[in-house]
């Protein structure tokens, strides 16, 4: 959960893009308008950045330890939970302000009563 | 004495364990009928397509009751505009199909026509998930024809998919299309700027081994984040979760 929230406050922080890339780690890939990194974070086991306009549109990665739900829940609080079926995804939307959301992600569908029981590793912060 | 006592009580205890009920000496059949999981799966299509008038089974009524909260927001206040279950968003556009009782509605709204392609959309996607959440046959517009597409391999098909942070490499789900010039704003998963904000790319697609697709045509429907957008349908779509699991190469050809 510390990681979580230490990745939160790296990418919601209004540094630069260079300055923020440098955290992160450094762009192992890039396709199209989506960089991969190689995490500098050890707590990190993939980072990807998805750039519009040299603007960071949207930040996913995936944490070496799941997070249970309802930590997250209570730490974050109101959510949405929907299905992406083209991508067959479970995705919970946290809006952690106007302009941030927190989407966490699973695959497959789940439904309103297993959350309690499950753990979470894979986020995007969509910034809009 | 004694003795007569002890050898009669020892008769007594051997025909009591030993006895057994009248009627298993009758010649009852002892057998059971069984038949292979496909047969019984034919037999219940069968059964479900001749019954045009009744979509699903009030048993798969009840799941589905059980699923229905799904898209819903929990916790959250719900501000978006609904029109009956419809979710409509502020540039008026509407979802094909209301997210809540969708099988109310479709029992009660759908043609007989119409009904026969739900039931055979809802065979396919049962055949590799017999509990599939129903409400991910919204994203069909019933309106038009639901049929079977074979594509045998290295025939190629398409795909827009998203870039997987740990490995950068797609990530395939189950829906694909078969022109290379498909709309791609039609396919259910939003405007260009969601596509580019997504990371969204156009893979080609090589399949390794005959794959049995339904292609339809997509419906609108609701962003599945909850943001109360409406991604447009119009395009055609191929279903098939496995093929994904049968692909031979793959060639990102379009970035957004």
């Amino acid at each position: 959960m510390e990681t979580l929230k230490h990745l939160i406050e790296i990418i919601t922080s209004k540094s630069s893009n260079e300055q923020l890339f440098q955290k992160i780690g450094s762009v192992e890939k890039r396709i199209g308008n989506n960089l991969i990194f190689e995490s500098k974070i050890n707590e990190i086991q993939g980072i990807g950045i998805v750039l519009i306009d040299n603007e960071i549109s949207s930040v996913s990665f995936v944490l070496k330890e799941a997070i249970l739900f309802k930590k997250l829940n209570d730490v974050f609080g109101e959510y949405h939970l929907g299905y992406n079926h083209y991508d067959e995804l479970s995705i919970i939307n946290f809006e952690l302000t106007d302009k941030i959301k927190l989407l966490v992600k699973k695959n497959g569908f789940i439904n309103n009563d297993q959350l309690a029981t499950l753990s979470f590793s894979e986020f995007e912060l969509k910034l809009i | 004495m004694k003795l007569f006592l002890q050898i009669l009580l020892f008769f007594f205890t051997w025909f009591s364990s030993s006895a057994t009920p009248p009627l298993a000496k009758v010649g009852l059949p002892n057998y059971a009928l069984s038949f292979p999981k496909a047969a019984t799966q034919n037999l219940e299509n069968e059964l479900k397509i001749g019954v045009s008038n009744f979509v699903r089974s009030s048993i798969q009524e009840n799941s589905f009751s059980q699923k229905a909260i799904f898209g819903e927001s929990s916790n959250l206040t719900e501000t978006r505009a609904r029109m009956g279950g419809v979710v409509v968003n502020t540039a008026g556009k509407v979802a094909k199909y209301p997210i809540n009782n969708f099988l109310d509605f479709v029992n009660s709204t759908f043609t007989t026509a119409q009904k026969q392609l739900f039931t055979k959309a809802d065979n396919f996607y049962q055949s590799f998930n017999p509990s599939f959440n129903i409400n991910e046959l919204r994203g069909i517009d019933f309106d038009f024809p639901v049929t079977n597409v074979i594509k045998q391999e290295d025939n190629v098909i398409y795909q827009m998919a998203t870039i997987d942070p740990v490995t950068g490499n797609p990530r395939f789900g189950s829906y694909f299309f078969e022109n290379i010039d498909e709309d791609v704003i039609k396919l259910g998963i939003g405007d260009l700027n969601r596509i580019k904000a997504d990371g969204r790319v156009k893979v080609k697609i090589i399949l390794d081994d005959e794959v049995d697709f339904l292609k339809s045509k997509t419906a609108n429907i609701e962003d599945w984040t909850g943001s109360g957008n409406i991604f447009e349908g119009g395009g055609n779509q191929f279903y098939n979760p496995t093929a994904k699991t049968k692909i031979k190469s793959f060639e990102i050809i379009k970035t957004y």
